[in-house]
């Protein structure tokens, strides 16, 4: 016999690994077998030694790991046999499965039915946190994560033109002159197209009954192909449409269905714009979006023949489809390459000018995607608040049902059975909570939708999504079922004369589940303080955005736009006559204190931004790029813009006059300093215009951008373009019932003309700010539903407590305790949940609120207005949330609570 | 009898580690390295078995009284290892018996022959 040897200990050893029952009765005879085995493969001389070595390294290390698994499986076993054995071995008739699961659902609604505070908490708590996440998470989802509609949309880009230095100009259009040049020098883009976003998209569609005014969009050649986007039926525009005498129409599926009737004929008839007759070459299909020129009616060829394509004039939007396998980069050189080309051709005119290539997908979510995150964050952290409720009262209502659970264990409940009524009932809950919470999702996503501003990029697109609205019920079911279903399963573990010895209470009042408890709910008020403090960020910026000055009044200003289409109205005169002659009607009107019309509202953001030409005082011309503005009669009067300088536009400033201009104060400042810039000249366009006044600055945006700006009258500037004006009428009495005496003006000069986008200009400016108006009132339901979830948090517990303590609370008033000393011992277990929870959330609030910055307007992240004022806010809401069940435990009397053991 | 059968039949079906252990201890007993070492000999194409495995089914079966511990044989070696001698009840025979007749008669299905020969 050999001795034991290293694999011997080894498997000795490894024996300890099994329970010790087992290991009593088996280990010498494991280890013995072993050896013997060990030996026997040793002394089997009908081998080679090195082979039998071999052969024993193999066995110690398969015996090994046959231990080591047969140990685990030994305990696990052991474990089973001894439940089976705790209870007795009785056969029971088994329920089929379905028939189980009804009597548990009757049983779940029976238990649930006798507390239906619990089910009514629960239910809201689950309904909103689904609700408001799902709806959210839609809007976010569609908008953001989701690519672009289009096949392979990652191969989309954007082209800008830009002026190195200028942030006016970062991201400008292209000019028609350019394009072409780009389309055929860039071998990278598989397809390239502009069309014309510029404005003035709108047209007069007329034929049967009152004109009708639809968007329509020019656009080159291989502009659907761009987007993989082919007509329903009929063609798109070739190469030698893109001219200005192709009177060529596609009608959007919209359009086709509601203007004629879905006439399968219309591939060839005509159809009237500005009164000038196309023909209708295709439709689209419903499903085409263009996320960049928007929602239009009809697509037009795009004119790039015209002189108007010079190479200063840059009006067109760019979009390219990339090859296949080619990256931005590669063609961003070949445009560099083009571009240089261009410059070297025109010595002078492509200075400080490059061609930027930026990915669509980037361009159209762009700042959306700040706004959206921030809102995700806060829908995530309600979802959390709920979940923590959800916790919290599954907590407390299972470890109240320990005694229950013992019971039913003692009277022969199986454990599986007790497990799936357990199960059931979270389930019945989460069911309930589930559909409240889909309807809210359902609706919240609609109201979203209703509320959300134009400016929110691919709103169109959104759609309730089923896979969101379960993720958010799976959260907070399975919290519910961890919280809830996990306690009563290991209480059912514990022998049941173990549970029922416990007093009267069970578990339920130990410190160790009152202290869990605490801790959730000052996790909840700190999340809820997070979410509070987001939102009187967003207030006070609000505020602060609301009561900002824009340097004009917008009291009873009313404003629509005109468009005269230049088939009827074809020359500079023409149009100058007629707004001048409209402008006199109107000014006629009861109530009307001022009529005026410019090419583009203030505050509503910048438009034509073009070069304003002066020689400093070296000598050298210089270039500032300003914003003009096309105007016409009463302008300043009817915003209540101030003149500082010299005087404003007068009848007699017209076509045959010299070419008088305004400027604001901000460029006279900028470019004249505190000389007086009356009477000076400068370049714009093609000509050189004389200052004769300086005006007070209006802001381009609703967020108070204030810069230089030209103000030109369309007296004279009227022959450069058919500009669409918007009228801006002052009247003394609030606006509204202006519009009707307006459009019989308006038609009786001319009756296919429509009166566009009648808007106060409190609307207008209401638009501009809607989007931060839109995320303030997200997150102030955010902040509402987390201080309200909170709320119940807190008094939940206390209640709970309450209860817990009746007993004590009769013995201390029994023993001459004041109502004012009970209350202070309720308040003040409020008092430290709250303070705890808001210790951690104003940390919490303070790391957050710095990627909030973007979305504040004069309003710093750690405001001390709202770093204050929110946690008092919650520290009243918590008192009030405490002092119910306080007061309760005033009321207490103290033989019946003493009685109650 | 009839309880004795409805006792048998608990046990119906036993795994093939069970079957085989049951098998070898019919007739003679062994220790635990004379049942590994025999089975590798009568059923070299059934996997072999492991000393844990082996064990734990030891214990099941002396539990549930399918075997039963023996006196050592006169012949056996007497050193310092401590080795125990197991035998297969009368239980335990009827058990291997109704498992091998359950066998046989799944074997002798149309079924099985078709498989077997084709």
């Amino acid at each position: 016999m050999r001795g034991i040897g290293l694999g011997g200990i080894l498997i000795t050893a490894l024996a300890h690994l099994f329970p010790q029952r087992f290991r009593s009765r088996f280990a010498d005879e494991i280890v013995a077998t072993y050896l013997d085995r060990r030996d026997a493969l040793l002394d089997n001389h009908t081998i080679a030694h090195g082979s039998r070595l071999l052969r024993a390294t193999t066995l110690t290390i398969s015996t090994s790991m046959n231990l080591i698994s047969s140990a685990i499986a030994e305990r696990y076993q052991r474990s089973r046999r001894q439940r089976q054995r705790r209870r007795p071995r009785i056969r029971i008739w088994q329920e089929p499965m379905i028939k189980t699961f009804f009597t548990d659902s009757r049983q779940a609604l029976r238990t649930l039915s006798k507390q239906p505070g619990y089910v009514a908490v629960a239910v809201l708590t689950l309904a909103l946190g689904i609700g408001a996440n799902t709806a959210v998470f839609s809007v976010l989802n569609s908008v953001i994560l989701s690519p672009l509609p289009y096949p392979e949309s990652d191969r989309l880009i954007r082209i800008y033109n830009s002026w190195e230095g200028s942030p006016d100009f970062s991201r400008n259009y292209l000019s028609g002159y350019d394009f072409p040049r780009f389309r055929d020098g860039v071998q990278g883009f598989e397809t390239v197209a502009v069309m014309y976003t510029y404005r003035e998209t709108g047209r007069d569609l007329t034929g049967d009954g009152a004109a009708q005014r639809v968007k329509a969009l020019h656009v080159s050649s291989g502009y659907f192909e761009t987007y993989r986007a082919t007509p329903l039926f009929g063609r798109t525009f070739t190469r030698e449409e893109e001219h200005g005498d192709a009177r060529l129409a596609i009608l959007s599926y919209r359009l086709w269905r509601n203007y004629t009737n879905e006439d399968p004929d219309i591939l060839g008839k005509t159809i009237d714009l500005d009164g000038d007759a196309h023909k209708v070459i295709a439709v689209m299909r419903p499903s085409f979006l263009d996320v960049v020129g928007g929602d239009v009616d009809l697509w037009v060829p795009q004119d790039l023949q015209s002189e108007r394509n010079s190479r200063g004039n840059h009006y067109l939007t760019g979009i390219a489809r990339l090859g296949p396998g080619v990256t931005v980069e590669q063609a961003q050189a070949q445009i560099d390459a083009v571009q240089a080309q261009l410059a070297e051709e025109a010595p002078g005119s492509y200075e400080e000018q490059r061609v930027d290539l930026h990915p669509l997908y980037e361009d159209v979510v762009g700042t959306t995607s700040t706004t959206l995150f921030i809102l995700w964050g806060a829908s995530g952290l309600v979802l959390l608040i709920a979940c923590v409720n959800v916790a919290n009262l599954s907590l407390a209502r299972s470890v109240g049902r320990t005694k229950e659970m013992a019971i039913r264990t003692a009277l022969g409940s199986g454990r599986g059975r007790l497990v799936g009524q357990l199960l059931t009932e979270s389930v019945v809950v989460a069911a309930v909570g589930g559909v409240a919470g889909s309807l809210l999702a359902y609706w919240g996503v609609k109201t979203l939708l209703a509320i959300s501003p134009e400016s929110l990029a691919r709103a169109e697109e959104v759609a309730f999504d089923p896979t969101l609205l379960g993720f958010a019920i799976a959260a907070t079911v399975i919290t519910g079922l961890l919280f809830g279903a996990a306690p009563a399963i290991h209480s059912i573990n514990v022998a049941p004369n173990e549970s029922l010895r416990d007093g009267t209470r069970g578990n339920s009042g130990t410190k160790r589940g009152r202290n869990i408890r605490s801790v959730l709910v000052a996790a909840q008020v700190s999340l809820a303080l997070v979410l509070l403090i987001g939102a009187g960020l967003l207030i006070r910026s609000f505020l602060s955005l609301r009561h900002l000055d824009l340097g004009i009044d917008a009291e009873n200003v009313a404003t629509f736009e005109v468009h005269l289409p230049t088939a009827r109205y074809p020359t500079g005169e023409d149009r100058i006559q007629f707004h001048l002659a409209l402008q006199d009607r109107l000014r006629a009107l009861p109530n009307v204190t001022a009529v005026g019309a410019a090419s583009w509202l203030p505050a509503s953001g910048m438009y034509n931004s073009w070069g304003y030409g002066y020689f400093d005082e070296a000598g050298e011309r210089q270039w500032l790029p300003a914003q003009i503005r096309t105007v016409e009669g009463d302008y300043t009067e009817a915003l209540g813009i101030q003149l500082l300088r010299g005087r404003t536009f007068e009848p007699t400033d017209n076509l045959d006059a010299d070419r008088v201009a305004l400027v604001n104060e901000a460029l006279a400042k900028r470019l004249y300093g505190e000389r007086n810039p009356l009477g000076e000249v400068f370049t714009f366009g093609s000509g050189e215009w004389t200052v004769i006044g300086v005006v007070s600055d209006v802001a381009h945006e609703a967020r108070g951008e204030f810069g230089p700006r030209v103000y030109l009258t369309h007296s004279q500037f009227g022959t450069n373009r058919n500009w669409a004006l918007t009228y801006i009428v002052k009247t003394s009495t609030p606006a509204r019932d202006f519009y009707n005496l307006a459009r019989r003006e308006l038609v009786s000069m001319d009756g296919s003309l429509v009166l566009y986008q009648p808007r106060t200009m409190d609307d207008v400016l209401g638009r501009q700010i809607a989007k931060d108006k839109f995320v303030l009132i997200l997150m102030a339901v955010f902040a509402t539903v987390a201080l309200s979830l909170a709320a119940v948090g807190i008094y939940g517990v206390l209640s709970y407590s309450v209860n817990q303590r009746v007993h004590e609370i009769g013995i201390r008033m029994a023993l001459g305790a004041r109502a004012t000393q009970v209350r202070g011992i309720v308040v003040g277990q409020a008092a430290m949940v709250a303070g705890l929870g808001m210790t951690a959330g104003l940390v919490g609030a303070y790391g957050l609120s710095r990627f909030m910055q973007s979305l504040l307007f004069d309003v710093t992240v750690t405001d001390p207005v709202v770093f204050g004022g929110v946690p008092a806010l919650l520290a009243v809401v918590a008192f009030v949330a405490g002092y119910l069940p306080a007061r309760r435990a005033t009321r207490i009397d103290p033989m019946v609570a003493l009685r109650r053991e | 009898m009839s309880h004795k059968s409805n006792k048998i039949n608990d046990f119906l079906p036993i795994s093939p580690l069970d079957f085989q252990v049951l098998l070898l201890l019919q007739h003679e007993p062994r220790h635990g390295y004379g049942i590994v070492h025999a089975g590798e000999e009568l059923f070299p194409s059934e996997p072999p078995l492991e000393i844990g495995s082996l064990y734990r089914i030891v214990g099941r079966m002396l539990d549930s009284g399918l075997i039963r511990e023996v006196d050592p044989p006169p012949e056996s070696p007497r050193d310092a290892r401590r080795r125990r001698f197991y035998q297969t009840t009368e239980l335990g025979v009827a058990v291997a018996r109704a498992e091998a007749a359950r066998m046989h008669a799944l074997l002798e299905s149309p079924q099985a022959t078709e498989l077997l020969h084709g």
